[in-house]
């Protein structure tokens, strides 16, 4: 078995910051992980940080500072080619949706299977599906420009678990939804948990995460506070990230994820050795 | 497989999709090719004309001296060593004599007084025929002008000179109208194939998003361009032909075209032509999905 086998964990964030000019601190230090087919909720206020985390994990932004894995893969090693593979694996519902407004919404939701070289067959069969599944069947030939908000919400939250993903990235997937297409879209996305699919979900909604054994982490201002699992939450038990992540770990992950950071910790003090004495130093 | 249809299907949506604003390129490309194939097709036949006019080119030597054998064969050994030749003929002062007394015919009588070797000997040189004999010619005749013991290299200079020089025009158009071909052909489809991806600059964005590979992207714009040349060379190249069958049944064996045959282009030649059209269009969206899609 090769180590990325080995792993628990489908997401792990060791000491991560981004400042955006001129100096905004989106995240600061934050240590995050999120164990396969897990299903994890990022909370908190707007502009505390959740999206920028999501952008990163899927690679269109990228820390400053800190050490970030997906699926086992360290994304700041990753070539291009690398990437674009781990990203055919993630399936992210964009809090914009990014949908081509001019195309069908099966030709939306057909755009991510295509990328992986889906059959025609596989593809028309799991778009008619899926549209039945968010109660879009009547859509299907619709152009996307012409959805209401919540339609094209749905659309982009169909395109995104399509291709059968291993973890699934849903930015605010129910903030234009009502209660019922709400259920749909959170029945969906069990569905595919319980197949495997890892879940980070940022949202505001708390109505949405009650679902027994999901992990809660809020974020503010960049950091992590108190990160729940819903059951705890229940019983009123806030904990730590840091003390919360192995109560949700096999051992192995966690001592894992130990040697990760006593390695992340080196590299950080070897840098700040180098920079202090300008040459190379040995860890 | 599975990439190759992939590939495929997406070029021939995008070529569905952005048709319109595909065809000013297309036009493009069709004058382009057009114009080069015509002066090209001038030229080759031009060449070939050329070629039937000099089947009885040959460079006359005239020599101060007879040569003996030694010398025959370093007058041989020198000019075979400047040039092909089809054939080097000695002739001597009395061959020279007895041939110019054959084409006096009736009045060969005025030979009578006139010592029999009053002409001087001579080499006929039969240079090999290519296409460009005649601007070999020249330079030929003028070594062979320098050579020790020649008194004077003779052959048709007049009409030579002029066939070369309009040789020359063409072989300068032609030039021209292949440079024509690659700047317009290349930048026209650059352009083109530029305009398309930034009216689909979210859609490429998407497809990065979701995690198409570099040549998933890539692929269906060269082959767009591909498509585009072979169809505006194809277009262009019927044209021409239109034209060159036109003009053969309009003025065949009428004044100077009726002197000689043309013909159009052999089919490896056309395919060369399509080919480089390809080629040069799949050039142009190269270069522009690399100046935009920085993959």
């Amino acid at each position: 078995m090769t180590s990325e086998e080995n792993s628990q964990a489908m997401i792990d964030l060791i000491r991560v910051s981004k400042v955006y000019p001129p100096d905004i601190q989106a995240l600061a230090d934050i240590s995050l992980r999120v164990d396969k087919g897990e299903i994890c909720y990022l909370t908190g206020m707007s502009g505390a940080g959740k999206t920028t985390l999501l952008r990163m994990l899927c690679g269109i932004d990228t820390p400053d500072r800190g050490y970030i894995e997906v699926a086992g893969k360290e994304l700041s090693k990753l070539s291009s080619a690398e990437m674009q593979d781990l990203r055919r694996s993630i399936g992210v519902a964009y809090q914009d949706f990014k949908l081509l407004p001019e195309k069908t919404v099966a030709q939306n939701i057909a755009f991510s299977m295509e990328v992986a070289y889906r059959s025609r067959s596989f593809i028309q069969h799991r778009t008619r599906k899926l549209l039945s599944r968010l109660a879009l069947s009547d859509k299907m030939n619709t152009q996307a420009a012409k959805l209401s908000r919540g339609e094209q919400q749905r659309v982009a939250i169909a395109r995104a678990v399509a291709n059968d993903p291993v973890l699934v990235l849903a930015d605010e997937p129910t903030g234009n939804l009502d209660s019922d297409t709400t259920e749909l879209v959170m029945e969906l996305f069990y569905e595919y948990n319980e197949k495997g699919t890892t879940l980070l979900i940022a949202t505001h909604d708390h109505s949405i995460y009650n679902y027994p054994g999901s992990k809660v982490v809020t974020i503010e201002q960049g950091q992590v506070i108190p990160a729940q699992h819903t059951q705890e939450n229940q019983d009123g038990n806030a904990r730590d990230e840091n003390q919360s992540v192995p109560l949700s770990s096999s051992q192995k992950g966690s001592q894992e994820r130990s040697q990760k950071e006593e390695l992340y910790q080196q590299l950080v003090i070897k840098d700040g050795l180098e920079a202090v004495m300008g040459k190379e130093v040995e860890v | 497989m599975k990439f190759l249809f992939a590939v495929l299907s997406q070029t021939w949506r995008n070529i569905i999709e952005t048709w319109r604003s595909q065809l000013l390129s297309l036009v493009t490309i069709t004058l382009s090719v057009l114009i080069f194939a015509f002066f090209y097709l001038v030229y080759m036949n031009a060449l070939h004309a050329g070629d039937l006019l000099n089947n009885d080119l040959r460079l006359i030597v005239y020599l101060e001296e007879q040569p003996d054998p030694a010398l025959q064969e370093e007058y041989r050994h020198k000019i075979e060593k400047f040039d092909q030749v089809e054939k080097i003929d000695f002739v001597s002062r009395l061959a020279a004599y007895d041939r110019f007394k054959e084409q006096l015919n009736e009045n060969q009588d005025v030979l009578q007084e006139i010592p029999h070797d009053f002409l001087p000997a001579s080499i006929e040189i039969y240079p090999k025929r290519s296409l460009d004999t005649l601007s070999r010619i020249k330079l030929f005749s003028e070594y062979l002008q320098s050579l020790p013991g020649v008194l004077k290299v003779q052959y048709g200079r007049e009409w030579v000179d002029r066939f070369y020089s309009f040789i020359q025009l063409l072989r300068i158009i032609v030039f021209l109208s292949g440079a024509l071909l690659i700047l317009t052909t290349s930048f026209m489809m650059a352009h083109s194939i530029r305009l398309t991806m930034l009216n689909r600059k979210k859609e490429l964005e998407l497809l990065r998003l979701v995690g198409a590979s570099a040549h998933y992207i890539r692929v269906p714009f060269f082959l767009e361009g591909a498509i585009l040349g072979a169809i505006g060379a194809g277009i262009g190249l019927g044209a021409l032909y239109f034209l060159f069958s036109w003009i053969e049944l309009r003025f065949s064996g009428q004044g100077v075209p009726g002197m000689f045959s043309f013909s159009f282009f052999s089919g490896p030649s056309v395919a060369v032509i399509i080919v480089l059209a390809m080629l040069l269009c799949a050039g142009g969206s190269f270069t522009s999905t690399r100046k935009i899609l920085y993959l």
